[in-house]
């Protein structure tokens, strides 16, 4: 038996702990995954996905269910996420955040190799974008979200989305081709 | 850039999506294949999705203790909000290690060992209730390897080696739970019971004696008379003495009071005893008979102010 968002949510207002965790269990690792592309260290990703479930908690009776709650977590994932990265501005800077987060691979092939570098080389390039244009390269490539899902986290149009994606992209595309000179 | 490389590029996202109609996709297709910079746009886009292949899977312990994490403050705040006492509350409990969490958020479930040593009986405890919830919680447990991830934890645990490569294993096996119940269930009046009489966190105690001035449970009563002429501790006596006085009267709640007032060791415990006495009309011969009974060093003290409280109804 499963229980819908809703239900759930009807039950952590209602005083359990038990539903909230199952929120918790249903969403963690989307809004890790969000989180980590802001953070890029799996451990920083983990501090702001526990700040975004205890925001979530704390502002339950504002969520009106107009909307559905994973877009509405997902938003306050993103406004952690550039809380975060106001906050660590100052200590990190760009050169810290290296290319070695990606996990290595066992590339055996070039192609391997090539791909590998390629993702890194990806990754990285992903803070030259605007914290709005990261969460929905996130969400549609990362996550798969469909662009009318992104529209709802982003409280725009399908149009806009469409263009923020398309801009994220060429912005990519054109810091990629600089890397490699 | 020509204009129209750009009408296909604002295409790829209804590409990827796979929402694009026959004819749409046909002309992009043909363009791709006349335009090496567009097709090199379309790869990155499926170059990206390969980036979030690689984002790493934080573990499922991580993960458990995250949102232990969180249960944890959210109950610290709650509790500074409601301006609860804390000076007993073991705060830093749920950040130290995950296995110590989990044995004393466990201390709320303990098998029926510890009612069976007193005299109050056991109420049925609701089965399908806990069975349900048990099964629902340990499935989703399903795949963690760490000890602390088990659904089960182990206290009270000795090990015995057998010959023949055997083990006598001597354990309690403890679960925490947590379920939404009405006030009149048996699993809430067998779990208040049991943290009332178990050895649980004072917290917990003193929330769980509080609950039972609102649901009138006679083993709930028993438990909180047991807790009154038994607990070490003067503050919990304090309040089950306070939590009592407010029950029904009768002779179960007299009786419970004059034996506070004969053994209690505590002078202020005797005198609280002796005051709601006295706001119940008892007679003052037995009040004093009993104060008398006691041999305690607190009798002068107590006994001066039995006559002075009596005094204006003798």
């Amino acid at each position: 038996l499963t229980f819908s968002d809703d239900a759930l949510i009807e039950e952590t207002r209602g005083g359990s702990r038990l539903a909230f965790d199952q929120l918790m269990q249903r969403y963690q690792r989307l809004v890790f995954r969000v989180s980590y592309t802001f953070a890029r260290q799996p451990e920083d990703a983990l501090d702001i996905t526990q700040e975004v479930f205890l925001k979530a908690y704390k502002n339950l009776g504002a969520y009106q269910g107009r909307g559905t709650f994973k877009s509405w977590l997902l938003r306050i994932t993103h406004n952690q996420a550039i809380d975060w990265l106001r906050k660590h501005k100052r200590h990190r800077g760009h050169g810290e955040l290296t290319l070695d987060n990606i996990p290595e691979v066992a590339a055996t092939q070039e192609s391997e190799l090539y791909m590998h570098e390629q993702r890194k080389i990806l990754m990285s390039e992903m803070e030259g974008l605007n914290p709005k244009q990261r969460l929905a390269v996130s969400l549609r490539y990362f996550e798969e979200m469909p662009i009318r899902d992104i529209a709802e986290v982003l409280e725009c149009s399908q149009g806009v989305v469409k263009s923020i994606l398309f801009r994220s992209v060429e912005k990519l595309r054109n810091r990629v081709a600089l890397q490699r000179g | 850039m020509m204009n129209e490389c750009l009408r296909f590029q604002e295409m790829f996202e209804s590409y990827l999506g796979d929402a694009l109609t026959g004819p749409e996709r046909e002309s992009l297709r043909s363009h791709l294949e006349s335009c090496a910079e567009c097709a090199a746009l379309l790869e990155l886009h499926e170059d990206l999705a390969l980036v979030g292949r690689a984002i790493p899977e934080p573990t499922d312990t991580d993960l458990l203790v995250m949102r232990r994490s969180v249960m944890a403050q959210i109950t610290r705040q709650e509790r500074r909000k409601a301006n609860e006492v804390p000076w007993w509350d073991p705060r830093g409990l749920f950040q130290l290690h995950p296995a110590v969490s989990v044995t004393a958020a466990a201390a709320l479930i303990i098998a029926g060992i510890f009612v069976g040593r007193f005299s109050v009986g056991q109420p049925k405890l609701d089965d399908g209730l806990v069975m349900d919830e048990m099964y629902r919680q340990a499935s989703t447990q399903k795949g963690l390897s760490d000890y602390w991830d088990t659904p089960l934890s182990y206290t009270n645990v000795a090990v015995r080696p057998l010959r023949g490569n055997r083990l006598d294993l001597s354990f309690d096996v403890c679960r925490h739970m947590n379920v939404v119940t009405s006030t009149d269930s048996p699993l809430a009046k067998d779990v208040l019971l049991h943290a009332i009489l178990a050895p649980s966190t004072m917290g917990a105690k003193m929330k769980a004696m509080s609950l039972t001035s609102e649901i009138p449970d006679p083993q709930l009563q028993d438990a909180m008379i047991f807790t009154l002429h038994n607990d070490p501790t003067l503050a919990v006596r304090l309040e089950a003495l306070a939590i009592i006085a407010r029950y029904p009267y009768d002779n179960h709640t007299q009786d419970a009071l004059l034996t506070t007032l004969r053994r209690d060791e505590s002078v202020q415990m005797r005198l609280l005893a002796l005051e709601y006495l006295v706001n119940r009309k008892v007679d003052p011969e037995l009040l004093q008979q009993t104060i008398k009974s006691a041999r305690l060093e607190s009798d002068t003290a107590v006994m001066q102010r039995a006559v002075t409280l009596t005094a204006d109804y003798q």
